[in-house]
């Protein structure tokens, strides 16, 4: 349903009451009530939104107001602490779109800001950023050791009195992954006077995010992403177009992108030229069978929010793409290593009924 | 029609099956919960409230026994919304508070349409009396007396909804959280009202909810303008009471302070607070527990001159 609202927000002014009441789960589910705020204000249809409702979708707007404005502090907070170590910080997803000034920074919620920092910097830069209030989180030696090796970013940081969280990325993908991205690529494709990956490197790497997801919770959204990014910055220009595959191609990640732009293509109607659409089948694609296997899957994934889901069959698409996301990320023998590793800690948690979350308090103090 | 009206059996099959669509202060909640007796509990407290049908729902929400094996020996109930678990899973005989704390949570992390603070409010000749408190400081007591025994109307026990607009205080009239003695004080004054059962042992001690009176339900449509803001303390080596007055600076950044979304409205939620505060009176009450001199006070405040 929400995938039809994007592609055409006309179809609200149909809708009935169970309409509407579903719309609004999927849309808190997915972080989209924001985002939509805009697409309705823009498409004049904010006066369609049924009184009793409207607020949901203005206190999300209003929401996304201030965490456009934090994050811009923050990323002065962040600038400033990295060029104590001389370095230039280059931001990623969201906190890029800001800086770029892209459309899909508009209405948007942010849970960490994450930044980009070549291997070679990395040290330096986490002890600079440690020695100026960032702190490590509560982690156990295990997931430390599966960060440091395997993941293509370090264990989070937080700030001590803002509470913000930090993601340090030194790669775009995991370093253990059957797409391995040359990230001396990236450090080099970055222009002299921006923070931020050219629009290109953007794009693909908000690709990247999503098919190499493991779980689909903000599924609809990142695709959404895609969408909009394609469509601010590409749109039907041959010659971007071309230049974008050639990039994909650069990096090793054409099968990803072509997931990227199909998937967008297909769910969202992303303008997509034709002969761009073949040229990317005949480079990518996978064999039929795996490519009519992938369309049944992520087609399910992306129908609805997989918190909301509960159907046998969306549970299945569910558990692929779990399964598909960490062998893409690991080989096999470290997968078997980690699921085994993983499988005791939650067998424990099980049985204690033990949770990382939070208690509720009578009230969360404001 | 009403939730008491329905049959037991009926609430319990709603509640499996498509969820039970009931008014919670000035929203729509669907409840879908498989917890056993639960419909009971949810009767006794919500029995005034009108019941919906076909409605547009605000805030679709599950308690659910958590899965996992110690359901067998140590069972436990999640809280959800719109799939999203926000907390750890509790004791399954906390259900009925945590329905409570997350219904609040539901409000005021989403709704940024008025100013939220974290503050007990009632109403009497259209003038408000918010009661902002530190845990412990005696607020919810002090809002049961007032709205069982002294004629308030209540509009809300722990969020208080100001109009960015006006200033003026909308209700939320939703079920009173008692805490441990205030459980056992309001019961003795009060014997007639209502009281859910008593949950021991959770995050803040013994919790019992008493049901809104059905004068503050029928009227949610109703706001009352400002009138007093008074800061309780509890202090039982006093003797009787101090009533010092307060400054509207300090009570300004008081009140900001105990916002929820005060930084989210920023320039509307400086302006809201300060409409309020133009036309509102404030004070330090400071008093020994004694529940009816306490109602006096505030009724001898609040009297029309």
């Amino acid at each position: 349903m929400l995938l039809d609202i994007l592609k055409k927000p006309q179809i609200i002014t149909n809708f009935s009451i169970d309409e509407w009441n579903d719309f609004i789960s999927q849309a808190y589910a997915s972080k989209l009530l924001g985002r939509l705020y805009k697409i309705f204000e823009a498409e004049q249809l904010l006066q369609c939104i049924p009184e009793k409702l409207l607020w949901h979708f203005e206190s999300a707007y209003q929401l996304s107001l201030t965490h456009s404005r934090d994050v811009r502090t923050e990323i002065l907070h962040i600038r400033r602490a990295l060029k104590l170590a001389g370095l230039r910080t280059v931001f990623l997803k969201g906190a890029a779109y800001e800086i770029s000034g892209d459309e899909v920074a508009v209405g948007r919620v942010y849970s960490d800001i994450d930044i980009f920092v070549p291997k070679t910097n990395l040290a330096s830069a986490e002890s600079v950023l440690l020695w100026n209030g960032w702190i490590k989180g509560d982690i156990n030696a295990y997931d430390e050791s599966y960060y440091r090796n395997w993941m293509h970013e370090i264990p989070p940081l937080t700030h001590k009195i803002r509470g913000t969280t930090l993601d340090v990325h030194h790669n775009l993908s995991p370093l253990s992954a059957r797409f391995k991205i040359d990230s001396e690529l990236l450090s080099c494709a970055v222009e002299d006077d921006s923070e931020c990956l050219g629009v290109n490197d953007r794009i693909l790497h908000c690709i990247v995010h999503l098919f190499m997801e493991t779980e689909f919770d903000k599924g609809i959204r990142d695709l959404s992403d895609i969408d909009m990014l394609l469509r601010q910055h590409i749109n039907d220009s041959k010659s971007l177009w071309n230049d974008l595959t050639a990039r994909a191609a650069e990096l090793g990640m054409g099968r990803l992108y072509f997931y990227g732009v199909r998937y967008a293509n297909k769910l969202l109607g992303t303008y997509v030229p034709a002969s761009v659409l073949i040229d990317l089948e005949q480079k990518f694609a996978p064999n039929k069978i795996l490519l009519a296997f992938m369309d049944r899957v992520f087609v399910r994934a992306f129908s609805q929010p997989c918190f909301l889901t509960h159907t046998f069959k969306s549970q299945l698409a569910t558990t692929v793409i779990f399964i598909r996301g960490h062998w893409l990320k690991m080989p096999m023998h470290i997968l078997i290593y980690h699921s085994v590793k993983k499988g005791f800690s939650q067998l424990n948690n099980l049985l204690t009924g033990k949770s990382n979350k939070k208690t509720p308090l009578p009230i969360n103090q404001p | 029609m009403t939730l008491g009206d329905l049959h037991y059996s009926k609430v319990e099959k709603l509640l499996v099956t498509s969820g039970l669509l009931f008014q919670t202060g000035r929203f729509v909640t669907r409840l879908r919960s498989n917890i056993k007796n639960f419909a009971k509990d949810l009767i006794r407290l919500y029995g005034d409230t009108p019941l919906i049908s076909d409605a547009l729902v605000d805030f679709n929400i599950e308690l659910q026994p958590s899965k996992g094996l110690h359901r067998w020996y140590h069972p436990q109930v999640n809280f959800s919304f719109n799939g999203i678990s926000p907390f750890a899973p509790l004791p399954i005989e906390q259900s009925l508070p945590l329905l409570e704390w997350g219904l609040n949570w539901c409000v005021s992390s989403h709704y940024h349409n008025k100013l939220l603070i974290h503050a007990a409010v009632v109403e009497k000749y259209g003038r408000a009396i918010v009661l902002p408190g530190q845990p412990g400081a005696g607020k919810s007591t002090l809002c049961a007396a007032l709205v069982l025994n002294g004629g308030f109307r209540l509009l809300s026990d722990e969020l208080t909804m100001l109009d960015l607009q006006t200033g003026e205080v909308w209700p939320n009239p939703r079920p009173i959280s008692l805490k441990n003695k205030a459980i056992e004080i309001i019961k003795t004054r009060s014997p007639k009202v209502n009281f859910s059962t008593t949950v021991a042992d959770t995050v803040k001690g013994s919790v019992s909810l008493v049901c809104p009176p059905l004068a503050s339900i029928e009227s949610v449509e109703t706001p009352a303008r400002p009138g007093l803001i008074i800061f309780p303390r509890f202090n039982k080596d006093l003797e009787s009471y101090q009533l010092t007055q307060l400054s509207k600076g300090k009570a300004f950044i008081e009140l900001a302070n105990q916002s929820f979304n005060y930084a989210i409205l920023t320039e509307q939620g400086f302006l809201a607070l300060g409409k309020h505060l133009d036309e509102a009176e404030c004070f330090e009450f400071v008093y020994d527990g004694d529940l009816n001199l306490a109602v006096d006070i505030m009724n001898e405040l609040i009297r029309p001159e």
